[in-house]
């Protein structure tokens, strides 16, 4: 999986490319890990590019999302293909995470957030 | 019909090469993004429970699988050498919403048309999983 990395007002960006599984989910991990002991605890992860996911990414994503929220931070989703979104809606975990139709829609939410 | 028999060795990097060897037959059969992806789904969840839970990630172990992809199925049998396996699979603990683990078999129950679970010489497990790739899912 290639990760690539970008920051718009204090929120981490990770555009995801690739699959994410049992094999690159931990590539992952540990790159929200590092970011997290720098004290960046607002992630966003762009998944457009993210051709596949199985069980194991998704225990990636929720062990990802607990450490943020632990750490009273936030994470967001967005641009999931829509074979993607079907395994959220499945295995529910579309209600459990905050998933965006895009990146834009995802930034302003942080925004919003922080003004009121 | 296109009859395939795969071999690998039980070590992290045969997930890359399972997902690329299969992922090849069945973009060559035609099967669209959506169809290759529901159809992995099951297939890497079975594939992964061989190698992790089954062979235990042991080199010498070898995680077996027999690939028949016809019109609108594939029908697949993926065997491990491991020990207790059908005693493994009735004891799995079940997903809570907000787990980590705990997903794999509500989403084969999903896609696949059938599953079912032999115990193979002296402890070893085999899934034999059919798949209809062309039934209609809800669009989201």
């Amino acid at each position: 999986m290639e990760i690539t990395m970008n920051e718009k007002n204090q929120v981490q960006i990770l555009g995801l490319k690739g699959r994410l599984d049992l094999s690159s989910g931990g590539g992952l991990k540990e790159k929200v890990k590092s970011l997290m002991e720098e004290n960046n605890n607002t992630i966003h992860l762009n998944l457009s590019q993210v051709d596949f996911i199985n069980s194991s990414g998704l225990g990636v994503l929720v062990s990802i999302m607990k450490e943020i929220r632990l750490q009273k931070g936030r994470l967001t989703l967005s641009n999931l293909a829509s074979y993607v979104q079907e395994i959220f809606e499945i295995t529910q975990l579309s209600h459990i995470f905050e998933i965006y139709a895009t990146e834009e829609e995802a930034l302003s939410s942080y925004q919003s957030v922080s003004v009121s | 019909m296109t009859k395939i028999n795969l071999s690998y060795q039980s070590i992290p990097e045969s997930v890359d090469l399972f997902y690329t060897d299969v992922c090849n037959v069945l973009y060559s059969k035609g099967l669209s993004q959506a169809q290759c992806h529901r159809t992995m789904v099951v297939l890497t969840e079975l594939f992964d429970n061989a190698l992790v839970h089954g062979n235990n990630y042991d080199p010498v172990k070898r995680v077996i699988v027999a690939l028949d992809v016809n019109e609108g199925r594939v029908i697949a049998d993926i065997s491990d050498e491991g020990n207790n396996g059908l005693n493994k699979i009735n004891s799995r603990p079940q997903a809570d919403t907000d787990g980590v683990g705990g997903r794999g078999i509500n989403l084969v129950q999903h896609y696949a048309e059938s599953l079912e679970y032999l115990e193979i010489n002296q402890g070893g497990l085999k899934a034999i999983v059919v798949i209809n790739y062309e039934k209609q899912f809800c669009e989201i």
